[in-house]
């Protein structure tokens, strides 16, 4: 396992993507780009909106970032989007009241499909056909509006799977985010705050949650039932699953403010004992932990 | 005036056949996708009867008297598989016809008809099992799409309305109205809405929309009609002490004072309330839609009824809201804040009660709450020509949204036909085994009439049955007739389905009528007929 530790300016972070060259890192007082040579985080709204902070509680890259420079952000009062890397932004209509988003997720085929999904806190999701152009509200079969997280099929063109966690449960989408089905829980496990897909999911139909009350819990058959999974005690702000160097399926988890790393037995080890705000998934096998005092910390599995 | 009289056997099966013959023949050639419709003159006008539920309705009486009583049964079974399912009144008018007709035959030939209709009875029930068993899940927007065009026969419309079911989902509220140009038109608009309005323009504001909005709003339901100025005092105290700016107040109605208390500058600056009414007409439709504002809000009505007052609201008497809006004849929110578990819960509730519910208005009834719980809905403004077209043109939406929602519920099944005409096959297979003269005739019978909608779809298509029927014998059991393409063809691959639900209940019904049909033995008939303007 190697580290390599990245700098930013101290700040709460709330959401890091990796594009092929940058970190990005969503925080309360803006977006941070992180070139990987400099070390230094610049701040991307200073052209846009210089004199204030605008709290960025998510980020997605296009999946053809390199090409398109398409960033999506999503803010306090909807969503902000870039065509260029960040230099400059656009701040997108949403109905009112304006919305709080919370999660994004950009289709794996965003280039030539355009759909991209914003949860909300109160607001329930809402679904942009147009490369995040436009964006309305699609939350028919959706009793809860209070969306946390939100998370998409590797093949999401093809069978349109989508699955948002909400504080009262999951709800699993299979027309691309328009119609929402709630999904049987365990009682007391209805605030799910973080998803996570197996990379393998079209195979395995396999399904992470995590609980703000008891943990992991993990689905097999595509969210119809759950079990719970052992892991360590706490609120589980962020899952990951991904595939380790060796080909295994490896999970990740933020709980409470550790991150841990399930081996191939099944046990957690503890990679990081304090102040983790963020799990997320890097490039090349790797995690990347966003630390309170705002650095972002790299971790191959 | 007619006389009054008793006909007797055989008079009553030939005016019966008649009956159900001529409006056999008003119906036949609008089924398949290559339909004949027949035109009705009502006063001056003419109408493209293009359905063989709106036929049926169309048609209030026959000339005589006796032959109209074969009309009758068989218009009751079209009226209500258009009703409730949407489609299949051809598929029912051509089974109930060949059923009867075939049973007559038997009956002449010295069959009872009460063993013969027992007989019948009893298949029924497997028939139907098998027909739903080979119903498939629907998957995705594209066939939705192929169902609806199985529907309405119309492009336009079938693509629109698939993707607005596949929008709202099965119990999703479609609302379908007359639209100002030619084509189809559908929105999805946030929350639910409520018939009733504000009960004061002044509420509304002044921008040419006369619509009022508000953000973030509290929300109280009673069922109260407020009389004074001073009613509305302690309310007014307990808002404004909590903090609350912006009010939905669900009222039965409220008097003039009361609105100027509401619209008082000193308390608008603080308060801003819009007050509004639920236009029902029965007391159990208010109570319900009490109780799904309520659920969906987090309100707990304040209700005169048990005894309450507006003295004794308590903050938590208030429901939320995140957007509220009302004008003069409706009312509605979207993303109330009441307790998603219960929402979902109460969701649960109405769709058992929906899966239950025999009597169509109730279904209607719930199927207009459970939309509401949705999130959202939908609407569809048809346009057309003229405004006969579009009338015609809103029916055919309607229905097909109904069978849509019949299609998610049940499934749908290889259509053109070939579905009933497999069952037949099936049917056919083990005749051996029968031993009483009535339970084969049943069993020829059933197999001739499942064969009946194939037959006539051929006919209407100008094709030879006989061929056709005789190739698809050694064919799969997905290949049947493209009357489109105009050969065999795979009919799961050319994406040519029909409703499971659609075509169990065009089976159910047109055999249960005919087999009744059979026993009729006499025909009582009035001096003074009563007239009936629904089938």
């Amino acid at each position: 396992m190697s580290e390599r530790d990245h700098t930013v300016a101290a700040d709460r972070t709330h959401a890091v993507v990796e594009s092929m060259s940058a970190l990005y890192v969503a925080r309360q007082s803006g977006l941070y780009r992180h070139k990987r040579e400099d070390g230094v985080g610049r701040n991307l709204y200073q052209s846009w909106q210089p004199d204030q902070a605008v709290a960025t509680m998510a980020v997605a890259l296009s999946p053809d970032y390199d090409a398109d420079g398409i960033i999506v952000a999503g803010i306090n009062g909807g969503v902000a989007r870039s065509i260029d890397g960040g230099e400059h932004w656009e701040a997108l209509p949403f109905r009112s009241p304006p919305p709080l988003v919370t999660c994004l997720a950009l289709s794996p085929s965003f280039t030539t499909d355009g759909i991209a999904l914003a949860g909300a806190f109160e607001d329930g999701v809402f679904r942009s056909e147009d490369g995040g152009r436009s964006w309305r509200a699609f939350n028919f079969g959706l009793f809860d509006h209070n969306v946390f997280c939100l998370a998409l099929s590797p093949r999401f063109a093809e069978d349109k799977l989508a699955f948002v966690g909400t504080s009262s449960g999951i709800y699993r989408s299979e027309n691309g985010g328009r119609f929402w089905r709630d999904l049987p829980m365990p009682r007391g496990d209805e605030t799910v705050l973080s998803l996570a897909l197996s990379p393998q999911y079209n195979i395995d139909s396999t399904v992470f949650a995590g609980a703000e009350a008891h943990g992991l819990l993990r689905s097999s058959d595509g969210g119809a039932s759950w079990q719970r999974l052992n892991a360590p005690a706490g609120e589980l702000n962020a899952v990951v699953a991904l595939t380790a160097a060796d080909g295994n399926l490896r999970l990740a988890a933020q709980i409470d403010e550790s991150a841990y790393v399930s081996g191939d037995d099944g046990v957690w080890r503890e990679i990081a004992a304090a102040d983790v705000h963020v799990v997320a998934a890097g490039r090349n096998e790797s995690l990347l932990l966003g630390l309170a005092d705002g650095s972002v910390r790299r971790v191959t599995l | 005036m007619p006389k009054p009289k008793v006909v007797e056997q055989p008079r009553t099966r030939e005016a019966i056949s008649r009956g159900v013959d001529t409006l056999v023949k008003a119906i036949a050639p609008t089924l398949g996708p290559l339909p004949r419709p027949p035109v009705a003159r009502n006063q001056n006008r003419l109408e493209l009867l293009d359905d063989g539920g709106v036929i049926a309705r169309r048609l209030i009486a026959l000339p005589d008297r006796e032959d109209d009583v074969g009309a009758m049964l068989l218009r009751q079974v079209l009226w209500q598989a258009h009703q409730e399912v949407g489609d299949g009144a051809a598929t029912a008018a051509v089974i109930y016809h060949a059923t009867f007709n075939e049973g007559l035959r038997f009956i002449a030939a010295g069959a009872n008809a009460m063993r013969l209709r027992s007989h019948l009875m009893a298949w029924l029930p497997e028939l139907r099992r098998r027909l739903l068993l080979n119903a498939r899940i629907l998957t995705g927007q594209s066939q939705l799409r192929d169902i609806a065009f199985a529907v309405c026969y119309d492009e336009e419309m079938a693509a629109a309305l698939a993707e607005v079911i596949d929008t709202v989902g099965q119990h999703g509220q479609v609302d379908v109205r007359a639209g100002h140009g030619r084509g189809i038109e559908h929105e999805f608009v946030d929350g639910a809405y409520w018939p009733g309005g504000a009960l004061s323009k002044t509420m509304l504001r002044v921008d040419g929309r006369q619509l009022a909005e508000m953000e973030d709003a509290a929300i109280l339901i009673t069922d109260m009609d407020i009389e004074e100025g001073r009613d509305l005092v302690p309310l007014l105290q307990l808002a404004l002490r909590k903090g609350i700016t912006d009010l939905l107040l669900i009222v039965k109605s409220i008097s003039d004072v009361g609105i100027g208390v509401l619209m008082e500058e000193r308390v608008r600056e603080k308060l801003r309330t819009i007050a509004v009414k639920l236009d029902h007409q029965k007391i159990d439709d208010f109570n319900q839609s009490y109780q799904d504002i309520g659920i969906l809000t987090g309100a707990q009505p304040v209700l005169d009824a048990a005894g309450q007052s507006l003295a004794d609201v308590t903050l938590d008497d208030f429901g939320r809201a995140r957007w509220v809006w009302a004008d003069d004849s409706n009312f509605g929110f979207a993303s109330g804040k009441g307790d998603p578990l219960q929402i979902r819960t109460h969701a649960q509730r109405l769709r058992r009660a929906y899966a239950q519910a025999v009597d169509s208005d109730n279904n209607v009834r719930l199927l207009d709450r459970l939309g509401k719980l949705q999130g959202g809905l939908a609407t569809v403004r048809v346009g057309g020509i003229a405004e006969d077209e579009i009338r015609s043109r809103r029916d055919q939406a309607e229905r097909t949204v109904r069978a849509l929602r019949g299609a998610l519920e049940g499934g749908v099944v290889i259509g053109g036909g070939v579905s009933l005409l497999r069952l037949s096959e099936w049917l056919l297979a083990d005749h051996a085994s029968d031993e009483e003269m009535e339970a084969r005739a049943a069993r020829q019978m059933l197999a001739r009439a499942l064969t009946a909608p194939i037959r006539t779809l051929l006919e209407n298509a100008g094709v030879e049955p006989g061929e056709v029927l005789a190739r698809l014998r050694e064919t799969s059991e997905c290949c049947g007739y493209d009357v489109m393409r105009g050969d065999i063809a795979d009919l799961a691959q050319a994406g040519i389905w029909d409703v499971a639900q659609v075509q169990a209940e065009a089976l159910q019904r047109a055999v249960t009528s005919a087999a009744l049909a059979l026993t009729i033995d006499v025909m009582v008939l009035h001096r003074e007929p009563e007239i009936m303007t629904d089938p």
